[in-house]
């Protein structure tokens, strides 16, 4: 019962540790403009299918075709997405950063439909599945059995965290990113590019969906409507945790996963599904601001 | 080429559409300061926002020492020297003072470090509080910050709007008294404010704005500070004639 239990609690948050990276990303666009990208969950899934077409180019050699491992992949899907999200900023917020949010809004969501249309014309709505971070397989610790790709995803999900953590705090690139994202004209007042910290803002959200699409391909499989049901888990987890909050955003988002998943083995995965909506409806009649919220001015 | 820091020539300039600033004629030589008085609306942080490159200009020229920046962004302009410490003060609330320091300055580390340290030294109130938030700090410890973070890169040319708004008696005193000494080190000091006979101190030249036009234009020493109150209440000048 205790190894099931473990097992369970390490599933979610595996799960949790991948909406992380969504909601980090989904929350660093939020403090850089103000509006929300409705895209975040589609570049999720692009990632997914990125990582699968990596997987199927890079083979071992011809007499082994064995699919190149996630962990190779990784930095690959990094870049490539970084890339996007620098021109997704150009094609989708740039043109339209005086206009109200609620443009930024409806240009996120045409590009994600865009993005979700064209990889659907390219691959079919069939589930397309990535290959594991290391290997699959188990790994077993007196009775307990613990799955290589879990640990994989925690451990790669949580590097990638510390990483933009540490960007964040300690770098001067990580301080003008939210000295721009906290006020942009006082930001550009004392010689920091503005626009460019919100494309390079970009760039590491979708870099942070891309590696969590990479993540959850090969556990979850990735099809092109994913998007939706990500973003709206990356919308929870940002609202549990506090609107632009980077710290209460992780933390929620690892509960977001946990919930889900210990919900879905003990009653329904559609009921999981259910009181996830339900809890965020609460949230926002009861605490709307977010259970970790603080004044907006004392974002970090 | 002109040894005048600052000349501002038939400086027009709109905010939002709405003229705030209209043919503005201001020069501060070298080591000069300047306090620009008025009521509530009649310009001044129009004009600061103006030589920043925030409110847009219609027309009219601003150089600083020879090069005009009137066409430059606010990023050139700060590069090019100017330090700005805006009304209200404009922290940035999530980044500590060593933060807000750290970020502000352009160079090397171990020459943003050296500087740091230099204004931990004068305003040892920052250093205690060094790790802490921006939003935390008290009116007076903002305020201080603010001016550190305009004064952080040692500007040809500083931009103080409004700094003792806000505050209480004796934190005015140390906050006039730390851009006095801003001022003693050989800054040139352009000073919105609306309290007059503190701020009157600073400022070698005094310039009186009503509804975006000067009024009036002169040394410090050459008017009271009764004079300057009645121009700011009735946005005009008449003479006293003795």
């Amino acid at each position: 019962m205790l190894d099931i239990s473990l097992q369970i609690i390490l599933n979610g948050i595996s799960l949790g540790c991948a909406y992380a990276l969504i909601t980090l990303g989904f929350v660093l666009v939020i403090n850089a403009i103000g509006a929300v990208n409705f895209a975040q969950g589609d570049f999720v899934m692009a990632g997914g299918f990125l990582t699968v077409v990596l997987a199927e180019f890079m083979v071992a050699d011809n007499f082994n075709p064995i699919r190149a491992s996630g962990v190779i992949i990784l930095p690959l899907v990094l870049i490539s997405m970084a890339c996007f999200g620098f021109l997704f900023s150009m094609i989708a917020y740039k043109p339209l950063k005086n206009r109200p949010p609620v443009t930024v809004f409806i240009s996120t969501i045409a590009m994600g439909l865009i993005i979700q249309h064209s990889i659907n014309a390219g691959f079919g709505p069939e589930p397309q599945i990535g290959p594991a971070l290391i290997s699959s397989g188990t790994i077993t610790i007196g009775t307990l059995t613990i799955s290589k790709q879990q640990i994989s995803i925690i451990l790669s999900a949580s590097f990638l965290i510390l990483c933009v953590g540490f960007l964040m705090n300690k770098t001067q690139l990580g301080r003008k990113l939210r000295a721009a994202s906290q006020d942009s004209e006082m930001a550009e007042s004392i010689g920091i590019n503005g626009p460019q910290c919100i494309s390079i803002t970009f760039s590491l959200a979708i870099a942070l969906a891309g590696a969590a699409g990479l993540l959850l391909s090969n556990q979850f499989f990735v099809t092109t409507s994913d998007g939706g049901l990500y973003m709206l888990k990356a919308y929870i987890a940002v609202t549990l945790g506090g609107w632009g909050r980077l710290d209460g955003a992780v933390i929620a988002a690892l509960a977001v996963g946990l919930f889900e998943v210990i919900m879905a083995t003990l009653v329904s995965y559609v009921v999981a599904e259910a009181l996830l909506f339900a809890a965020l409806l609460l949230v926002l009649l009861f605490r709307p601001s977010g259970l970790f919220a603080e004044a907006i001015q004392r974002r970090t | 080429m002109n040894n005048a820091t600052l000349i501002i020539s038939n400086l027009n300039a709109s905010h939002k559409r709405e003229q705030t600033i209209r043919d503005i004629e201001i020069t501060l030589k070298e080591y000069q300061s300047m306090v620009i008085f008025g009521a509530t609306g009649a310009g001044k942080t129009s004009l600061l926002r103006a030589i920043m490159g925030l409110d847009k200009i219609s027309s009219g020229t601003i150089q600083l020492n020879g090069q005009n920046f009137h066409t430059m962004s606010t990023r050139q302009r700060a590069h090019l020297g100017i330090g700005y410490c805006p009304e209200g003060r404009r922290l940035f609330p999530g980044l500590t003072v060593w933060e807000t320091l750290a970020v502000t300055f352009n160079g090397k580390k171990a020459e943003r470090d050296r500087r740091i340290d230099e204004i931990f030294h004068l305003l040892p109130a920052l250093k205690i509080k060094k790790g802490d938030r921006a939003w935390s700090l008290s009116g007076g410890q903002q305020q201080m910050l603010a001016i550190a973070r305009a004064t952080i890169n040692n500007p040809k040319l500083i931009l103080l709007d409004e700094p003792t708004l806000g505050l209480s008696p004796i934190m005015i005193d140390e906050i006039l008294e730390i851009i006095g000494s801003i001022k003693d080190n050989g800054a040139t000091i352009l000073m919105a404010e609306q309290k007059i006979e503190p701020s009157l101190s600073i400022g070698d030249l005094v310039v009186v704005l009503s509804r975006g036009e000067i009024i009036y234009k002169g040394l410090s020493d050459d008017i009271d500070p009764d004079q300057i109150a009645s121009m700011v209440m009735t946005g005009s000048f008449e003479p006293i004639h003795n």
